[in-house]
């Protein structure tokens, strides 16, 4: 190593510095402290449903069926006798697992087809974009119906695969923007002279300084994805019942909603909360790595 | 001018192309067996055979694109497995559905959605604008199926005043049908205030923050004047834009709200030829959202080309 390389702990330390500005930038903002506590509170349900529902969600089945909502359920119960508040409450799960996973999927294959595209450029570039281009000019969910059919299979873990492949374009598009602007800099130029190898230079000098990028995607996709997993489900193609889950749940009562009004309502307003919650959150992100 | 709408229209029929391709190859290649995967596992493979022989997909790959583009590109979309007649039969009564319900929707939210955004960009940072930006955010983020459950139990069941279906009885008359679609239209309208109002909220900022508006107010101006002729003249195009933008994607973006409602549109027509297997009605249906997406992007570039000239002049170049 030549003396002439500044020492690595400068800008590492300034990186942090940014870091924890950004973090104070968060917590500063009433939104975003909304936003994480509406999504803390589905995630604590989630991972203890046993801790924070009232009763067996699936198998507490014997009270009296379609109840107003009352002191003992306060969500009513649905045609099957069973606590809409349980079911509700325990129906967190499935749709984070699913949303939460599936834009991982999305993003290490789109940051990584972006950081090809992007630095590679040439032949392979030009037809890819073109090709990013083409899918995207069908709306998310035209494109996740159409494939869950060809494919046959609706499945949790096939529909999470599709929605995950489906984000990678987008991802993509957008990581392989922030890719040619970093590439021009001197320190890739540097990386080449060095000598280095191109997945090197890709995953270990450019991908660090994207990474705001690549997280300020994820947040925003988190939020697409819900509302995807969400309007699927509703569509018929999601969690089979008897698994609480708030999108299957509208599906199999909206037509109950006069006068059964509670079965639909809640799931509905559950969703809501969580797919607002989460875009207030990435918008507070969004807003401070864009800064 | 002539040089850049050639341009925008050589890669329109660029992007029209390739996504013909990737939709043929989705529903071609993806199944495997197409006369398996519509026939389901339980049919004999006799009939499996023949229905891959009717539909010619027992064809080498290539073959099989270039006739069914060749079709395509002299107006046959192929025939409805599910009900055997010609696809565009069933599609086209289902567009004139979509658009009326587009229409109503835009016709709802467009005054609301830029007089919103307006208002928030006249009142920068106070409690105004951040409530209208916060309903914004949150009313864009909601899968539409959701507000429209909301809308449907105030207006259509606890207040009695709007049909919950949007199917009106035969031969109704253009007042009832707007009266059946007017939740419907809420719903979507719910979702697009969102984009449109912050869209024109961003746009107004800038030119309120522009050399030429403060000008303005100096020569004293009084601000109405500004506001009409230096402010929104310039803040205006990009909303027009984005606007142009979300009709295309309205137009495929509407089957949730179109199964709430029950209302027999392109989006119900999808999601029907998807419940049913139908791969020829579904590929189709599927390539005329595209189609309609990129004829209306290529219209809105031109529109927004046409009302700023320093994109049309810059990019000519």
């Amino acid at each position: 190593m030549s003396t002439v390389v500044a020492t690595p702990e400068a800008p590492r330390s300034e990186a942090r510095a940014a870091r924890s500005e950004r973090i104070r930038l968060l917590a500063r903002s009433p939104l975003v402290i909304a936003g994480a506590i509406v999504v803390a509170f589905w995630v604590f349900c989630a991972l203890f449903p046993g801790v924070v529902c009232p009763y067996n969600p699936i198998f507490d089945n014997n009270f009296p069926p379609n109840e107003h909502p009352s002191w003992a359920h306060p969500f009513g119960t649905d045609t099957n006798g069973r606590d809409i508040l349980s079911r509700v409450l325990a129906g967190s799960r499935a749709i984070l697992q699913i949303s939460v996973l599936a834009t991982l999927i999305g993003t290490v294959l789109g940051t990584s087809l972006g950081l090809l595209t992007g630095y590679l450029r040439g032949v392979v570039d030009d037809v890819t974009s073109r090709f990013i281009d083409a899918i995207l000019s069908l709306p998310l969910i035209i494109t996740a119906i159409f494939v869950v059919t060809a494919v046959g299979n609706s499945g949790r873990w096939v529909v999470t695969l599709i929605i995950g492949l489906i984000f990678t374009p987008v991802i993509a598009r957008t990581v392989r923007a922030g890719v040619l602007a970093e590439a021009e800099l001197d320190y890739v130029q540097a990386a080449k002279l060095r000598g280095e190898r191109r997945q090197y230079i890709m995953f270990s000098e450019i991908l660090p300084n994207v990474m705001s990028l690549v997280v300020v995607e994820f947040t925003v996709r988190l939020g697409y994805a819900i509302f995807a997993i969400a309007t699927l489900g509703f569509l018929g193609f999601g969690v089979a019942p008897p698994s609480p889950d708030w999108a299957a749940q509208i599906y199999q009562y909206y037509t109950l909603i006069d006068p059964y009004w509670w079965m639909t309502l809640f799931p509905a307003l559950a969703i809501a909360s969580l797919v607002v919650a989460v875009n207030l959150v990435a918008d507070g992100v969004r807003e401070a790595y864009e800064r | 001018m002539i040089r850049f709408v050639l341009k925008r229209l050589a890669l329109a029929l660029i992007t029209l192309f390739l996504l013909s391709v990737v939709v043929f190859a989705v529903s071609n290649i993806l199944p495997g067996d197409v006369g398996r995967s519509v026939l389901g596992p339980f049919a004999t493979q006799e009939s499996v055979d023949a229905l891959n022989e009717q539909l010619g997909t027992n064809r080498p790959i290539v073959t099989q694109y270039l006739d069914w583009a060749g079709g395509l590109v002299q107006g046959d979309l192929g025939m409805s497995l599910q009900r055997q007649v010609p696809a565009w039969d069933i599609l086209r009564p289902a567009i004139l559905n979509s658009a009326k319900l587009a229409v109503l929707a835009f016709l709802l939210c467009i005054p609301l959605s830029i007089l919103g955004g307006v208002i928030a960009a006249l009142r920068y940072g106070r409690a105004t604008d951040r409530g209208i930006t916060i309903a914004g955010i949150s009313l864009a983020a909601m899968p539409d199926y959701v507000s429209g459950i909301i809308l449907i139990l105030i207006f259509g069941i606890w207040l009695g005043w709007l049909p919950v279906t949007a199917q009106w009885p035969d031969g109704a008359g253009p007042l009832t049908q707007i009266e059946y679609l007017l939740l419907p239209a809420m719903t979507l309208s719910v979702v697009l205030f969102g984009y449109i109002a912050r869209i024109t909220r961003a746009g107004v900022i800038d030119a309120l923050d522009s050399d030429y508006t403060r000008t303005a107010y100096l020569k004293g101006l009084p601000s109405s004047v500004v506001i009409r002729k230096h402010v929104l003249r310039n803040a205006l195009p990009p909303t027009i834009a984005v606007v142009a933008v979300q009709i295309g994607y309205l137009f495929g973006g509407l089957v949730a709200v179109e199964f709430l409602f029950n209302y027999q549109g392109v989006g119900l027509l999808i999601l029907d030829a998807a419940r049913f297997n139908d791969l020829p009605l579904l590929t189709a249906g599927i390539l005329l959202i595209g189609t309609v997406y990129l004829v209306v992007t290529f219209l809105a570039d031109l529109l927004y080309a046409t009302l700023n000239p320093r994109i049309r002049l810059g990019s000519t170049e």
